[in-house]
């Protein structure tokens, strides 16, 4: 039995005046226990819509659907309300970008804990919410019990919000953009902590993210989304310093914390495109330097390169010459 | 002194000033209308000149002040000192009754009924005015939020689609209006279900106690009905907007991931935080239901505070009115206060200061 959360055709979109919007188009997507899998693209590539249809869930206005979805070798159904209350936070975890609205500003940070400990198992004792939130690193967790979240800083909440996605012991966690509104050093304070939860305790981290340098950091794995679908996949180093999709090539290239800090960063010129996943062809070729004729009249699919190397797009994998 | 006691201490004090910019503002109002007490009592603006009895019309004017300069009858009705021909002698009173006046705790008597004092009437008033009021908030609140919560989370559902429409139009409905068009449809004209006028029946005063509450309950179905419903509209689509927008917020994600069920998310994240900023509006309503009184009681004909408020407008009785928009100011700032605290005491985040 394999123990990955692996997902087939995942489809997500909006409702809009003129009918429903794709904002995820048919992705394939593997997270193996005790690895990091990362996934970058530009705002309103449909990352973070990925990352909550992986536990079911879509913000208001939305719908998902997968052709399949496998969780440690057992198919599970998406539509059943009870097996997604046993597959939400007892086997796969939510962590979500630091926000004034991303903990109830009503209730304190142990009632939060006890909250989130008490949807896995009644009696939580405060034994286990101080020990979780050493989990995540607070050193003196007692000082924290009774402060109400606007009282701790955008880390302290961020930590927080971990130690609740953890309380109900699950073996898969979602991050979406953790380290979004966070500044650099508790950016990688983050990161730091999501990597030692890979490597210590086996959990098998999503990260989705902006922040090219936290992917690398994290390790793992990394998918390239461009409009919904995923353009380019490998080893999160390994893809970074050697990219092959233009898009790769052009999100680095844009990067501002890269060396040496002398080069004029690069931008891409035009905008993502709306509604692209309605339209033939590679969604990028509107933007892409290589782009040819064929890429404008049929959409390219994600091939492998290289063991763990996969590519979606034609030009580049003849390029690289079987 | 806690700091919560030191809070409410100072918002009391500064409730004197406001008060008495209060009672100098009514004043003001009430003699710029055309009339007074006296005109009316010897026979209104059209009367034949001749047949009114121009000395005992002075007289009159004279003893109530009516013809003293406006600054001379404020200081007069806000005390401690009665300024009138029967006050204090420092004055240029004869002494009789040197003491009189707010300060000195006296709302006076009318001026066309001499044998009423206001605030004995207005005790009397209240005590139909009081407990109707409390009966509309509870049902304003019982049942508007959890309407409003209910609409929230069947939303888009064709039942919550056509109580929206329906509480708007209620919403937009005039007090007066749905009063009347009660009154004709379930009143004698129409159905004749229930009574439309008064307080009791003709003969309740000799019926047996259970049969006069019964009696007293049927009267104010229908005026309170007519002052509930569009508030209560006002109040659901509040509470529907307000829980709509918390149930797009990231911690009611997260609770969802965690494996929470609908029910807990409701109870335990949304609805506290929906309407902890809505209980403010509580202590708001008091006042706003004063003023929709003195509409229900004028059409159902409610010998309440609205009503004695709307006649004493009407008669030029000045001591009358004053008293009860002072009433109403009184209520408006003890209401802030208490949703105030409320609010403090519910939501941890907010210090009153």
């Amino acid at each position: 039995m394999s123990e990955a959360l692996e997902v087939r055709g995942l489809r997500v979109s909006y409702a809009t005046r003129s009918g429903w919007r794709g904002a995820v188009a048919g992705v394939d997507l593997r997270l193996e226990r005790g690895a990091a899998h990362s996934i970058v693209g530009e705002s309103g590539c449909g990352k973070s819509s990925l990352a909550l249809a992986l536990l079911g869930l879509v913000r208001t206005g939305g719908r998902r659907e997968a052709a399949s979805y496998t969780l440690d070798g057992r198919a599970w159904s998406l539509e059943r309300p009870e097996t997604l209350r046993e597959l939400r936070g007892r086997r796969v975890g939510l962590l979500l970008q630091e926000s004034a609205q991303a903990l109830d500003p009503r209730l304190s940070v142990e009632r939060h804990l006890r909250a989130a400990l008490g949807a896995a198992r009644e009696g939580a004792g405060r034994e286990r919410v101080l020990e979780l939130l050493a989990r995540v690193g607070f050193d003196a967790p007692v000082d924290l019990l009774a402060r109400l979240p606007h009282e701790l800083s955008g880390g302290m909440r961020q930590r927080v919000q971990l130690a609740c996605a953890l309380a109900t012991g699950p073996s898969y966690l979602i991050a979406d953009e953790p380290t979004a509104s966070l500044d650099a050093l508790l950016a990688r304070r983050i990161v730091t902590l999501l990597a030692s939860l890979v490597e210590r305790e086996r959990l098998g981290v999503l990260m989705v993210t902006h922040d090219l340098a936290a992917a690398a950091e994290l390790g793992g794995a990394l998918s390239v989304m461009y409009a919904g679908t995923v353009v380019e996949r490998g080893p999160a180093r390994e893809l970074l310093l050697a990219p092959r999709h233009p898009y790769t090539e052009a999100l680095i290239a844009a990067c501002a914390a890269r060396e040496p800090f002398d080069e004029p960063l690069r931008g891409l010129p035009g905008a993502a495109p709306q509604g692209a996943l309605e339209r033939d062809g590679c969604a990028f070729a509107a933007r892409c330097p290589l782009a040819r004729g064929a890429c404008r009249s049929s959409r390219p699919t994600l091939l492998k390169l290289a063991p763990g190397r996969e590519l979606a797009c034609p030009p580049r994998a003849e390029g690289a010459g079987r | 002194m806690s700091r919560l006691a030191r809070a409410v201490l100072r918002r009391l004090l500064v409730l004197l000033p406001t008060l008495l910019g209060i009672t100098l503002l009514t004043f003001a109002l009430l003699h710029l209308l055309p009339g007074d007490g006296a005109a009316l009592r010897f026979g209104g603006e059209g009367a034949d000149p001749g047949a009114v009895d121009a000395a005992a019309f002075e007289r009159f004017r004279a003893e109530h002040l009516l013809d003293a300069p406006l600054w001379r009858q404020y200081l007069d009705y806000l005390g401690p000192f009665d300024l009138s021909p029967r006050g204090h002698a420092w004055f240029g009173g004869s002494g009789e009754q040197p003491w009189g006046g707010l300060l000195a705790g006296d709302l006076g008597r009318e001026l066309l009924r001499p044998s009423v004092g206001i605030a004995g009437e207005l005790a009397q008033r209240l005590a139909i005015t009081v407990p109707m009021s409390l009966a509309a908030a509870a049902l304003i609140f019982g049942i508007g939020w959890p309407l409003g919560v209910l609409l929230a989370v069947r939303r888009g559902t064709a039942i919550a689609r056509t109580l929206e429409v329906l509480l708007f139009a209620l919403y937009a409905l005039p007090t007066f209006w749905l009063g009347m068009a009660l009154q004709s449809l379930l009143g004698g004209g129409g159905l004749g279900w229930l009574p439309v006028v008064g307080l009791h029946g003709r003969d309740a005063d000799s019926a047996a106690p259970l049969h006069y509450a019964l009696d007293t309950l049927a009267h104010a179905v229908l005026p309170l009905v007519a002052l509930v419903a569009p508030s209560l509209a006002y109040v659901a689509r509040q509470a529907r907007s307000s829980v709509l927008e918390v149930l797009d917020a990231d911690f009611v994600l997260c609770a969802r991931a965690r494996g929470s069920s609908e029910r807990q998310v409701l109870w335990r994240h949304v609805v506290p935080n929906a309407l902890t900023p809505l209980v403010t509006l509580v202590g708001q309503t008091l006042p706003w239901l004063v003023g929709g009184w003195v509409v229900i009681e004028t059409v159902f004909e409610l010998p309440g505070m609205g009503k004695y408020a709307y006649d004493g407008l009407m008669r030029r009785e000045y001591g009358v009115v004053a008293a009860c928009v002072l009433l109403s100011a009184l209520l408006t700032a003890l209401g802030h206060l208490a949703s105030d605290l409320a609010q403090a005491w519910i939501d941890p985040r907010v210090r009153l200061d």
